[in-house]
Parts: C-alpha cells; sequence; structure tokens
C-alpha cells in the first residue's frame, strides 16, 4: 500500500471512530473544528520544517507527488507531501476522541 | 554532535513552546488528570507508531542522519517516538483551551441580560 491509501484510509477510521466507536462526534462540535484549524496551520508549518529541510524524505512511488520538493503544487504542500493533511487529520481527530471518551468514561462533564 | 542534529528536537520544542503556555493561560486542566492523558497518548499515538514503524520499514519516507540525534528505536530516530506523545499532548492542549474559551464566552453571554437590567 502506498501512503497516499494508507493516509486516505485512516483519516476515514479516525472519522468513524468518532461518529460510531466512541460516540464522540467531534466532527458535527463547532469546538473541535475551531482546535484543528488552529493546528492544521501549525502543522503546515512543522511540517514544512521537516520536509523543506529534507530532515524526512519521501519515496516518489509512495506519494502523489514526486520527490521534487516545492513550496506549492506537484503533491506538494508547504514543502510536505498532500497526504500528511490525512495523517495529521487522523491524528488529532483519534487523539481528541479518546480524550474526550475516557473524559466522559470518568463523568467528566462535557457539552 | 552538530547543530543541525536537533534540527528534529528544535520542531518538537516547537510545538510544546507553543501549547504548554496554554495550561496557566487557559486554566486548562489536563496535567490534573494524569492517567487520563497518559492512557489518551498510549490509545492514539501507539496504531500511528505502528503504521510510521511499517511506513519507514517498507521505504515510504525516511529519516536524514544528519539532522537527527543519533539514537534509534526499533529503527526510528528518538524524535520520531517523541513526536506520537508530543503531537497528541498538543492537540489535546488546543482542544482544552478552545473548549475553556467557547465556555466563558457562552457563560458571559448568559450572564450579560443581567447586568444590563
Amino acid at each position: 500500500m502506498t501512503y497516499t491509501a494508507i493516509a486516505v484510509a485512516a483519516a476515514v477510521a479516525a472519522v468513524a471512530l468518532d461518529r460510531w466507536a466512541t460516540r464522540t462526534r467531534l466532527t458535527t462540535s463547532g469546538t473541535w473544528w475551531a482546535a484543528y484549524g488552529i493546528i492544521v496551520v501549525f502543522q503546515l508549518l512543522t511540517n514544512g520544517w521537516l520536509t523543506g529541510r529534507r530532515i524526512v524524505r519521501y519515496d516518489p512511488d509512495a506519494i502523489i507527488g514526486s520527490d521534487r520538493v516545492r513550496l506549492v503544487g506537484g503533491g506538494r504542500l508547504v514543502y510536505a507531501p498532500v497526504e500528511d493533511l490525512g495523517f495529521g487529520f487522523a491524528l488529532v481527530l483519534t487523539t481528541c476522541a479518546v480524550w474526550v471518551w475516557l473524559g466522559r468514561r470518568s463523568g467528566e462533564v462535557h457539552p | 554532535m552538530s547543530l543541525p542534529h536537533w534540527s528534529y528536537v528544535a520542531m518538537l520544542m516547537f510545538c510544546l513552546a507553543g501549547t504548554l503556555p496554554l495550561v496557566p493561560g487557559f486554566r486548562v486542566r489536563v496535567f490534573e488528570q494524569p492517567r487520563r492523558l497518559l492512557l489518551t497518548i498510549a490509545a492514539a499515538g501507539l496504531p500511528f507508531l505502528v503504521w510510521d514503524l511499517y511506513a519507514t520499514r517498507a521505504g515510504h519516507w525516511r529519516f536524514d542522519a544528519a539532522q537527527t540525534l543519533p539514537w534509534r528505536v526499533a529503527g526510528l530516530p528518538l524524535e520520531e517516538v517523541a513526536f506520537f506523545v508530543v503531537i497528541p499532548l498538543a492537540s489535546v492542549l488546543t482542544y482544552e483551551a478552545v473548549r475553556a474559551v467557547r465556555r466563558r464566552g457562552r457563560t458571559r453571554a448568559a450572564r450579560q441580560p443581567e447586568e444590563v437590567r
């Protein structure tokens, strides 16, 4: 499987976790989207550092783009493969869903 | 070790420097719940760490030895393992800070009509 395929699958799995497994339904809450909106900006910055400086390098066969590290275009966004957006979305949503789910189980009041 | 070896560490420090001040700033109660926090990091971080191990083995991505510290955990730079602690922590702190701001906004909006009277 390529990075592209796994990134899409991970994003879908994270939404499924949020909607049906933990039933936290963060993807229907403005609070979570506001938090994700902030995080994704910083993700682009920090990930741009990691990929723009070539601290992490990608196999062109595993991504939509090539090994040409561009600011925008050619399957890249702020130097990083666009697939990283799926990775980040899945990681942040999974984290918040588990956090809220554990909070509810321990009786933490949540709107 | 030369300065470039700290390049990845610098990124993780930037994430912590940006999110840890949210704790006093918005009176976010996250570290008061260490069990919940550790379970969250473990449950959310582990599957992504497994994905990372697979992707690194499969050659989807690789790390520049000149810009990471020399220590490796199952073939991953120590920083890459720390990433799966730092990012979930930063995510929880951001989410809780936004929640605190919105809750405060709601409380103020509910109180305002009385103050007008």
